[in-house]
């Protein structure tokens, strides 16, 4: 049996998904909630209103003038614009934050490269301005999915994320919840609405408890990883 | 309750019958009743009693928007009535009286009321200190409103943002006009937000006109016509309390408080009827028109039975055909003016018999049980006087039409002018900023057609703003709507307790005194007689003191004396809905929950948590002794995630560092940190840290806790100006670390860590190394901020916990214990190192903190640089130094101040007592006479008491260094 | 509340943004008697009109620069500082 705590990497928002009875699995570097209990019944709820902790699932920054030309070179698809994505083949998700900054957040799946060969062939060069940003340490990740998704971002969020204001693939960077937030929207394999909000890991355990309470409303669940694939 | 009465309206469902208790005694309504009405129903017209006179009062407005109707729920006072709905069980009490609610001991104080004018409180008591000791209790009891339940624990409240295309304020004529016209573009999405719990505004109980169908065929008509457009969205019982800039909204909608941007705002909030000022023109009983309108049509109950109406308005006739209709005999239209501008309303009443007397008005209401009995009428002999040959009329309802005033709060929050037209005798919103349009009888417009037109016109530029309007612009109308006569509607009487303002008790010699005293600024009439203060917040005075002050003062048209500034909220709310779900941020280290396993008490630096000590509560100087020795004998770790991290990378990396921070970088090692000293253009310590060289061109800078991302921003800023080729990234985040210290930090480290030399050799003090610690990539620092051997270790962030777990079990052998923030400061404090903003302020610059050795001189230029120079070539005014009192005395804390004799010398910043030490030594700044090592300084401690201190060199531990450079 | 145009995010409220100080010219370093620095240091030119500020965007941490009337409060232009600061500043 996976334990919370058996790997080097851990996030201190484990131990709230143990009070929620969480099981886990291996991922990536950590582990990942796999479920709470009832995988079926949280598939149903992802469609509905639900809140996942990825912060296992791999993401990697880049910036720096020569940015986007050591992507390109890295033959990685880039949005033409800031405050876009591109979602990739292998479901990775590369964000532009500005003209040099780039974001990208691995797959659900944790099968996509991406990161992980970004991170691989990235070396410090002088005189040459791109530089790597340690996402995966720097940030967590949730994700919040369902139909009232975007019934419960006008609660934490004052920047207007419903379509067609908002559409998929769409990225606002942004105060969310009083908290300096990244905001991804796109769309699970079901077509269901699905926000990825990317935050200061330190605040996790606190983004947790305003999302469990904002979800509350619409009686949104937190599920693990098997119900989002 | 009341017979067999029963009149078609809106909100009451009579088949429900609907038990609550009023002043210890059981009433019946129905369902759709509010407390006001229901016992107004039931005969009981009296229901609260006023601030200061404690005169007993009942309906005025039935808006919810005046404070006559105020009564008392278990858990909360001052609930208006008018907007509290009865349900089955409900105890509601009147408020603010002595005795009962019918027999307030208290009323006597109306007898006193030439003893107690305007301006009272400070006249009496300004000098004079019995307040505190004898008045301020007494004034207390008999003063003030309902009680605050302490235990009453509030309840949920919440936020939520909106955004529509166009938003329309009301939902009466206008409000539904222009939301259906709005509603004209499929692609516009609109929002009606209503403060009633259903739509149509004044068009659910106004009467519009002698046959009396029109107003409800409007309403008919629009109601169902916006219910059934798909782009119009409806919000009920909802109250736009704040109109900001770029149309930004609070509404609120019982416990939740949403912000609401609007591209394009229709302001459609109506207007307040106004009434008459004469004597005792506020028994129960006395009441606007159109609160007699709302009983009759929205509730269903019967106003009075016997009724005099006292009208400056053609709306009060037809009010006379209201109230004839529902069986209540009008026995008189009093009319102040000599015309009516309708003729067809005059033949109308007339046709029913009702008389009516021109150019007269009301000179008293008289009462008898305390309730309106009879009232007094005359007629009007010159302006604001009564004719002395009165006629007396029995009745038990008069209803007020004194006019309109627009409802412009919203409109002169967001900027609109409030002019006062004086050819139609009305105050008309004006200048309202771009994108916000007003319309309807807040508009200033009372005929129906002219309403209908501009609200065309408006949502028509409103689509245009947003590029969705067809078609042309509709033209505006040229009809004409009639002017009303003015007639002065103020008639002073020789007793007094003719009320401009119910709310506050104030009589019209209580206005007219506070400008005779010199206040002749409305600002000036409001705040020191109160007018406007109270509830009602001027909805139904603000008109009335315009033309009583002008009046007054013959030199200044109504117009000219205006009307008091508008602020939010329009209505009351409640804190908690600004509150909110109170959620405060708290940032963890990666390591927090080994602290709370731990025991530790924590602190709040910042949103950060940080473990203070580890030990019971209340037990920090016992910790703080025992963690503090344990550093110097053994090893003891501390968590230094919290410290600020900022990457700074490329080819620029160096020439940016040396700009910023005050010492030489160029030059620095690889492989070496440097203390880094970070002053504003001021020459103001506002940061420090250490800078560490990884490589050429790879920088790794530490900074404050509290001071990283300001530090952060101040660095972005200035590249932005310089162009430099440097990336400068916060990544305060993106790592946590600890510090190990103690002479068997070493012994511990190597024990985890085997790629990287870590004898003194091979990692000299202030070096830099990277390499693995545990299995985890790391950065190593070996710094002396606690003044023993020590390494920082640095880690990514996800790792920590297990950095923690590993360093503890490694260092078991050597008794090995976690030390807090507390003991950090005590350490640091031993090596005479400062902490920024607790040891330095807002005007602190190097050479007082005796840091001029880390200033480069050679420099061209760092931030800051100038004015040090300027600065350094004046004589200083004070210097941080070191201090130190005997164990035996009291142990002084931060702030408290230095004398020489009872010359003020100087403030401390840091103090604590020192177990290794076996003394309390601190950092104080002092005045340069008094800063050379032994020197003595008097401390004034808490309670005035005086201890005795010794200014000393620092360090005032290990000054030789030796034990961090082991 | 204020809407701020922010030339990298868009349309957004106030609430996001601190305002960083007027956009001002560091005085020449060599010449400028104390008096000067003071001046550049505490005081605002505080025209009645248009007036070029510094604004940053809190959560993306980008600087930019805003025209804004004085006297209207109206934000009529917002632009990247590159536009002003094209070129790398030296010091000797």
């Amino acid at each position: 049996m996976t334990t919370a705590n058996q790997t080097n990497y851990r996030a201190a928002l484990y131990r709230t998904h143990q009070q929620g009875g969480a099981n886990f699995i291996p991922f990536g570097e950590g582990v990942i909630v796999s479920d709470y209990g009832d995988s079926n019944k949280e598939k149903e709820q992802v469609k509905k209103l639900s809140l996942a902790d990825l912060t296992s699932v791999d993401r990697i920054g880049f910036k720096g003038a020569d940015t986007p030309d050591w992507l390109e070179k890295q033959k990685v698809e880039l949005p033409s614009q800031p405050n876009k994505a591109v979602q990739l083949a292998d479901g990775s998700i590369v964000a532009r934050l500005s003209s040099n900054e780039f974001f990208v957040l691995g797959d659900l799946k944790n099968q996509a490269q991406t990161c992980a060969n970004l991170r691989k062939n990235w070396e410090f060069k002088e005189d040459y301005l791109c530089y790597l940003l340690h996402r995966n340490h720097s940030h967590t990740h949730f994700v919040l999915s369902g139909e009232y998704a975007e019934e419960v971002m006008p609660k934490i969020c004052g920047v207007n994320l419903k379509a067609p204001d908002f559409d998929f693939l769409d990225v606002a960077q942004t105060s969310v919840a009083r908290l300096s937030a990244v905001v991804v929207k796109n769309k699970l394999s079901d077509g269901t609405t699905a926000f990825h909000i990317l935050f200061d890991s330190s605040m996790a355990e606190y983004m947790w408890m305003c999302l469990e309470d904002a979800i509350a409303e619409f009686e949104g669940q937190p599920v693990g990883i098997q119900a989002l694939e | 309750m009341s017979d067999n009465f029963s009149y078609p309206n809106l909100l009451v469902d009579q088949s429900k019958k609907v038990t609550f208790n009023f002043e210890g005694e059981s009433f019946t309504g129905y369902a759709g009743d509010n407390v006001a009405t229901a016992l107004w129903r039931n005969n009981q017209k009296i229901i609260s009693r006023s601030f200061k006179y404690h005169r007993p009062r009942g309906i005025f407005s039935l808006t919810g928007h005046d404070a006559n109707t105020l009564v008392q729920l278990p858990e909360e006072g001052n609930v208006p009535a008018d907007l509290l709905p009865i349900t089955d069980g409900l105890t509601v009490k009147g408020q603010h009286y002595s005795g009962s609610l019918k027999n307030d001991y208290f009323s006597i104080f109306g007898k006193f009321s030439k003893f107690l004018p305007v301006g009272f409180y400070y006249k009496a008591f300004y000098k004079n200190n019995s307040w505190d000791k004898i008045w301020g209790g007494f004034f207390r009891k008999f003063t003030g409103l309902g009680i605050i339940n302490p235990k009453n624990e509030g309840g949920y409240y919440d936020k939520k943002y909106l955004f529509y295309d166009v938003v329309i304020i009301g939902s009466g004529l206008a409000g539904l006009q222009s939301a259906l016209e709005s509603a004209k573009s499929s692609k516009a999405q609109v929002l009606i937000i209503e403060q009633e719990s259903c739509l149509g505004g004044s068009l659910n109980f106004s009467r519009l006109d002698v046959e009396g169908k029109k107003a409800q065929e409007y309403r008919d008509k629009l109601v169902a016509e916006v219910e059934k457009t798909d782009n119009i969205t409806i919000m009920l019982n909802s109250i736009c309390n704040a109109a900001y800039s770029d149309n930004w909204l609070s509404v609120i909608q019982d416990k939740r408080a949403f912000k609401l941007r609007a591209k394009q705002l229709i302001l459609c909030p109506g207007n307040y009827e106004q009434a008459l000022v004469f004597h005792n023109n506020d028994l129960p009983g006395v009441m606007l028109s159109t609160a007699a309108q709302r009983l009759l049509k929205l509730y269903g109950v019967k106003p009075g039975e016997k009724a005099v109406i006292a009208t400056a308005h053609d709306d009060g006739y037809l009010v006379a055909l209201d109230l004839h209709e529902a069986g209540v005999a009008v026995q008189r239209i009093v009319d102040l003016r000599q015309n009516v501008s309708d003729n067809s309303y005059l033949e109308a009443v007339k046709k029913l018999g009702i008389e009516v007397s021109q150019k007269s008005t009301i000179y008293a209401a008289n009462s008898a049980n305390k309730v309106l009995a009879s009232v007094q009428m005359g007629k009007i002999s010159t302006t604001g006087e009564c004719a002395s040959d009165t006629e007396t009329i029995d009745c038990d309802l008069l209803c007020l039409s004194g006019g309109y005033m627009p409802a412009y709060q919203l409109a002169c929050q967001i900027g609109a002018a409030l002019d006062f037209s004086e050819e139609d005798n009305k105050f008309i919103v004006k200048k309202l900023p771009k994108n916000c349009y007003t319309v309807g009888t807040g508009d200033g417009v009372e005929l129906p057609s002219l309403i209908e037109n501009k609200a065309k016109i408006v949502a028509h530029q409103a689509l245009s703003e947003l590029g969705l309007a067809e078609g042309t612009a509709p033209k505006p109308s040229t009809e004409k709507e009639k002017i009303n006569e003015f007639a002065y509607p103020i008639f002073a009487h020789p007793k007094s307790k003719e009320f401009v303002d119910f709310d506050e008790d104030l009589q019209v010699a209580d206005i007219i005194n506070a400008v005779r005293e010199g206040y002749t600024d409305i600002q000036l009439v409001k705040r020191f007689s109160t007018l406007g203060m109270g509830p009602s917040q001027g909805r139904f005075c603000a008109f009335m003191s315009s033309i009583l002050v002008s009046n007054y003062d013959k030199s200044r048209t109504i117009g000219d004396v205006g009307v008091t500034t508008a602020r939010p909220p329009y209505a009351a709310e409640k804190i908690g809905h600004h509150a909110g779900r109170s959620f405060f941020p708290e940032r963890h280290s990666n390591m927090h929950h080994c602290h709370t396993d731990a025991g530790a008490q924590f602190l709040i630096a910042g949103p950060w948590m940080r473990p203070a000590y580890y030990g019971a509560k209340g037990s920090m100087l016992e910790c703080v002794a025992k963690e503090s020795l344990n550093v110097h004998n053994n090893v003891g770790v501390v968590d230094v995630s919290t410290l600020g991290g900022l990457e700074i990378r490329g080819p620029d990396a160096a020439e940016f560092i040396n700009r910023m921070y005050t010492w030489n970088f160029l030059k620095q090692p690889v492989g070496r940190a440097r203390y880094a000293l970070l002053t504003n253009e001021s020459g103001v310590v506002i940061d420090d840290g250490v800078a560490c060289r990884f490589s050429e061109q790879n920088y790794y800078v530490t900074a404050t806790t509290g001071g990283v991302d300001r530090v952060y921003l101040q660095f972005l800023k200035w590249n932005a100006q310089w162009r430099l080729k440097v990336d400068i990234a916060n990544v305060t985040s993106a790592w946590c670390g600890v510090n190990i210290a103690g002479p068997n930090s070493r012994k511990v480290l190597q024990k985890i860590c085997q790629d990287v030399d870590l004898s003194v050799e091979g990692f000299p003090y202030m070096g830099v190394r990277e390499g693995t610690v545990a299995g985890i990539p790391a950065r190593l620092i070996r710094v002396g901020f606690v003044g023993e051997l020590g390494y920082e270790v640095h880690v990514p962030q996800h790792y920590g916990e297990y950095l923690w777990e590993s360093i503890m079990e490694a260092g078991k052998e050597f008794n090995i214990a976690p030390f807090g923030i507390e003991a950090q400061r005590l350490l640091r404090l031993q090596k005479g190192h400062i902490i920024i903003s607790q040891d330095t302020d807002a005007t602190t610059y190097p050479e007082e903190v005796h840091m001029s050795w880390a200033v480069g001189k050679k420099k061209p230029f760092f931030v800051g640089q100038k004015a040090i120079q300027i600065v350094d070539e004046k004589k200083p005014v004070r210097k941080l130094i070191g201090f130190e009192v005997s164990s035996s005395q009291t142990v002084p804390k931060e702030s408290h101040l230095c004398f020489n004799g009872d010359q003020l010398i100087g403030r401390i910043t840091s103090c604590a007592a020192s177990a290794k030490l076996q003394k309390t030594i601190g950092l104080a700044y002092v005045d340069p006479d008094f800063s050379e090592p032994g020197a003595t300084l008097q401390i004034r401690c808490d309670n005035k008491e005086m201890v005795l201190a010794k200014v000393v060199n620092l360090p005032f531990y290990d000054p030789e260094n030796a034990r961090q450079e082991l | 509340m204020k809407l701020m145009p922010c030339p990298l995010n868009g349309l957004r409220n106030i609430s996001e943004f601190s305002y960083g100080g007027e956009v001002e010219d560091m005085p020449d370093l060599k010449t400028a008697t104390s008096q000067e620095w003071a001046k550049y240091i505490f005081y605002d030119e505080n025209p009645r009109g248009m007036v070029k500020e510094w604004w940053c965007h809190t959560a993306t941490s980008y600087w930019f620069i805003a025209e804004r009337n004085t006297v209207t409060d109206e934000i009529t232009a917002t632009y990247d500082p590159s536009k002003v600061y094209s070129k790398r500043v030296d010091f000797e």
